[in-house]
């Protein structure tokens, strides 16, 4: 049975076939040192979470506010560390914590897509150098070949290669986040996560970059794991959903039959909270 | 950013101000035909718009021009406090905006630095240094930019601080940039508007500054001819000869005008505008 | 030409779902139409908008970003001086003129009659004083009373947002509070003298669903208890279709189309109503695609002839885009500006 085949977090964790990413007992605390008259303060932000995230498939994962969801989107993609547990993609380790072993950010194959589309662009730069910075980095490319790779990628989230010569602040927040999807795709990453990608855009344009993704998904396989606080964008957009209370997976499985018959008591309110039409 | 607006007063005084200045240096020995060592003591304290004997603003009480003394003071002012602006802000832009985006630990111990520079007060520190190190133009530049790459690295750290947290400093690093790369790329960039403002403000305590070492006689050598030190020259002259002192100190008083006008100027220009943002 | 020019058809005249014959509606805006200041020239934001409120109604006004409904709450609350934004047409607070009052007049009115809650409480919450105090503030500058009659009120207040030790709460700092109970706060704070209307700018836009929906619950039962007018601003069309008795729906500036929220979700009648409700997510069958609306919101300054959808429309016509667009009557109580509504 593969990993994420699973729907109680407390089962056996194996490493399945199907699955690209597995994440096994991650766990991490916050820990703030006292100072000089407040004492020290822990938070828990994740406590032995495990999932699997099979190929080509988006996953998403919901919760509220400080349930933990961005830090471990964070330690995924290297942002930030664990404290116990692993992290696997493709079958190699990119964190082992009990064998300290952490990939560095870039050699991990994983790429994010922000939530806010003002803050996530560089506003003093052009969007070619934006979305070639990564290679610019990499610095395996001439110039000429990372402009080619650009203005390919542009047109793939439907800009036209003239727009990077322009500024982020000529677009409008959905180019915006067309941009910061192709800074990540140009990459070629192997996993992208999604942090609220589309939870700071106009409904109109919403979906506009929801149909991004599945085309995305379509056209180049990538497997996606989606953050998100919206029920709606969950149904629509993702394969399977694991759903983060305080920490923990509560609750996981495939969209359609969490989504119908919610069994944990949070998963139960957060989709009775959502208003239907 | 809005469009600058050159016709702005305060720019437009600013300019006349440091131009005249700047004028005053590159362009002072064609107004007068004297050096500014030339003694004489026969025409001691002859008072301004002497045209005949070439002294547009009078001689000291040796009879030197003032007008070419005036001249020299305008360059070593000007590159003195060119120097001292220079060197502290590239010191300070760096250590700032490196202790902004790291931040935690390390960022602690460099502000404790700092927090220790600043303690002293800024010519008491200065005064020692030189008093230690031996009067010299390069001394002088040392002692002045020893305190004055502070506020460049507090207005470093404070944009780098608010930078670092940027989504799109993350997604470089997930790309692969390192911290050198990141600073060049991202931090850097924002911080010099900043940068320049504090440039053009620490440009004019550093004239300041110059100015009363050399009025203390702790300036560079005395050989050297001065405003600070012809401040304190005329001084002793001041009922008797007003030339003496006046013309040195407007020179203080312009330059330092200017730059603050033009500082001021700059602020406007580059901060955003308290304007409401609706829509 | 613009709309404003053009004589007002007899179909213009402001639609209410709740309004009953003879009562005077707590506000009522005709012909609205408001600019704000651009560098050296006046933009209109919001042009010829007109509808009212009546006593315990939810008025929501629904709009993307750029739609213009932030300016036209903050107008009514008449927070921008005329120079940053002009008004014109009329807008009335029950029987008070709220275009012509003066500034005195108005001080009178905010925290009195009429009261705003936004998005981010701690815009209105002052970090430096107890709830208590900020709410007995707002009590002494309006109505007075001895300090026994202030503190019953405050904690009269505290207990309506449903705080379970309303004593408890009132001595505390708004930073001792969760994201919600500041909501709520801020609430208590903006009924503190019994307002007749209550603007609510995205009061929960910022808030997790479930406690989005405590809020709303809230805010509803509230507006039974106080007879509240609310003038709802959100862009979430779920949400108001559960709460709003009524929605105008704002775009680019112009009011498309407005009446009773359930006819309006249920059959809307103005393309955009339609679209954006097609926009919102929800579960598809595999290969299946919802259709987003091609194209952005046209900007404020940008005020071309015609439809202001009409760029983006799937069903726009030849002349969609030749003429102002006249508002329609589209059912019992409600209209919109569209030349083929569907």
């Amino acid at each position: 049975m593969p990993l994420s085949a699973m729907t109680s977090a407390t089962e056996p964790t194996r490493l399945g076939e199907e699955d690209l990413l597995v994440v096994r007992g991650l766990h991490r605390t916050f820990a703030r040192p006292s100072g000089f008259l407040s004492p020290p303060l822990e938070t828990v932000a994740l406590k032995g979470v495990s999932f699997g995230l099979r190929r080509g498939e988006i996953l998403g994962v919901v919760g509220e506010s400080g349930c933990g969801k961005s830090t471990l989107a964070r330690i995924i993609v290297g942002l930030e560390t664990a404290d116990a547990g692993s992290v696997h993609l493709g079958g190699s380790a990119l964190i082992d914590v009990e064998k300290r072993q952490s990939v560095p950010a870039s050699r991990r194959g994983i790429q994010m897509v922000f939530q806010d589309p003002y803050a996530s662009l560089n506003p003093r730069m052009r969007v070619q150098d934006i979305v070639g910075e990564g290679l610019a980095i990499a610095g395996k490319l001439s110039k000429a070949e990372r402009q080619e790779r650009v203005s390919a990628m542009l047109a793939t989230v439907g800009l036209s290669p003239q727009d990077g010569e322009r500024y982020p602040h000529q677009f409008s927040g959905g180019q915006r986040q067309r941009i910061g999807i192709a800074r990540s795709l140009v990459m070629q990453p192997r996993l992208l996560v999604a942090d609220e990608a589309v939870s700071a855009l106009d409904v109109s344009v919403q979906m506009q970059v929801l149909n991004l993704m599945l085309d995305i998904r379509e056209r180049l396989g990538i497997s996606m794991m989606f953050i998100t606080h919206n029920i709606g964008v969950v149904e629509y957009l993702c394969d399977r959903v694991i759903v983060l209370s305080q920490g923990g997976i509560v609750e996981s499985g495939e969209t359609r039959s969490v989504i119908a018959d919610p069994q944990h008591p949070y998963t139960q309110r957060l989709i009775a909270a959502v208003p239907q039409l | 950013m809005q469009r600058m607006q050159w016709l702005d007063l305060k720019f437009i005084v600013g300019v006349l101000c440091l131009g005249s200045v700047v004028f005053l240096a590159a362009f002072g020995t064609i107004l007068s035909p004297h050096d500014a060592g030339e003694q004489n003591l026969l025409m001691a304290l002859e008072p301004p718009w002497n045209f005949a004997e070439g002294h547009v603003l009078g001689t000291d009480h040796l009879g030197r021009d003032i007008l070419a003394r005036m001249t020299s003071g305008a360059r070593v002012s000007l590159a003195i406090a060119g120097a001292v602006v220079v060197i502290s802000g590239v010191v300070g832009v760096l250590i700032g905006s490196l202790s902004g985006y790291l931040s935690g630990t390390r960022d602690m111990v460099i502000q404790k630095v700092v927090e220790t520079f600043w303690a002293f007060p800024p010519v008491l520190l200065a005064i020692a240094v030189l008093a230690f190190l031996g009067q010299s133009l390069g001394n002088v530049i040392f002692a002045l930019a020893l305190q004055r790459w502070i506020p460049y690295c507090r207005i470093a750290r404070a944009q780098a601080l608010t930078i670092r947290s940027k989504e799109y400093i993350a997604a470089s690093r997930i790309m692969g940039g390192g911290t050198v790369w990141v600073l060049r790329r991202h931090v850097l960039p924002n911080v010099m508007a900043s940068a320049i403002i504090v440039a053009t403000f620490t440009m004019a305590t550093a004239i300041l500054a110059e100015s009363s070492l050399s009025f203390l006689g702790l300036g560079v050598p005395p050989s050297v001819p001065t405003w600070g030190g012809m401040l304190a020259e005329g001084r002793s002259y001041i009922s008797r000869a007003w030339w003496l002192a006046v013309f040195p100190g407007l020179g203080i008083f312009v330059t330092v005008l200017g730059l603050n006008l033009l500082g001021d100027w700059a602020r406007d220009q580059f901060d955003p505008k308290p304007g409401i943002n609706l829509v | 030409m613009t709309s404003r020019d053009a004589p007002m058809p007899a179909a213009a005249a402001p639609v209410s779902a709740t309004l009953t014959g003879g009562e005077r509606p707590t506000l009522e805006a005709r012909n609205l139409t408001l600019s704000i200041r651009l560098g050296q020239r006046m933009a209109v934001v919001v042009r010829d908008a007109s509808f009212t409120i009546a006593p315990g109604e939810v008025f929501a006004l629904v709009g993307e970003s750029g739609s213009g409904k932030s300016v036209m709450a903050r107008s009514i609350m008449r927070l921008m001086p005329p120079s940053v934004v002009q008004m014109e047409g009329e807008l009335r607070l029950g029987d008070v003129d709220l275009i012509g009052a003066d500034p005195r007049r108005l001080r009178g009115l905010r925290g009195n009659r009429m009261s705003m809650i936004f998005q981010e409480p701690m815009t209105s919450l002052n970090p430096l004083m107890t709830v208590e105090a900020q709410i007995d503030e707002i009590i002494k500058v309006h109505r007075g009373g001895s300090e026994q009659q202030r503190r019953e009120r405050i904690l009269g207040l505290l207990a309506d947002v449903q705080f379970a030790r309303p004593a408890q709460v009132a001595k505390m700092f708004p930073h001792e509070l969760s994201g919600g109970m500041r909501q709520r706060a801020m609430i208590a704070l903006a009924l503190a003298n019994d307002p007749a209307l209550l603007i609510a700018d995205e009061p929960t836009t910022a808030l997790d669903v479930t406690i989005q929906q405590e809020i709303m619950e809230i805010l509803m039962r509230l507006r039974q208890s106080y007879r509240l007018s609310v003038l709802f601003i959100s862009h979430d069309l779920s949400l108001v279709y559960r709460y709003a008795d009524s929605i105008g729906v704002l775009y680019g500036g112009v009011m498309v189309e407005q009446g009773a929220a359930r006819e309006i979700i249920r059959t809307p009648r103005h393309p955009y109503t339609k679209a954006l409700l097609d926009c919102i997510p929800r579960a598809r069958r595999p290969g299946e695609r919802q259709a987003g609306i091609e194209g952005s919101v046209p900007r404020i300054d940008d005020w071309f002839t015609g439809c202001r959808f009409a760029p983006r429309c799937a069903y726009r016509q030849a002349d969609c885009a030749e003429r102002e667009i006249p508002l329609q009557v589209t059912g019992e109580g409600r209209n919109a500006r569209c030349l083929y509504p569907l």
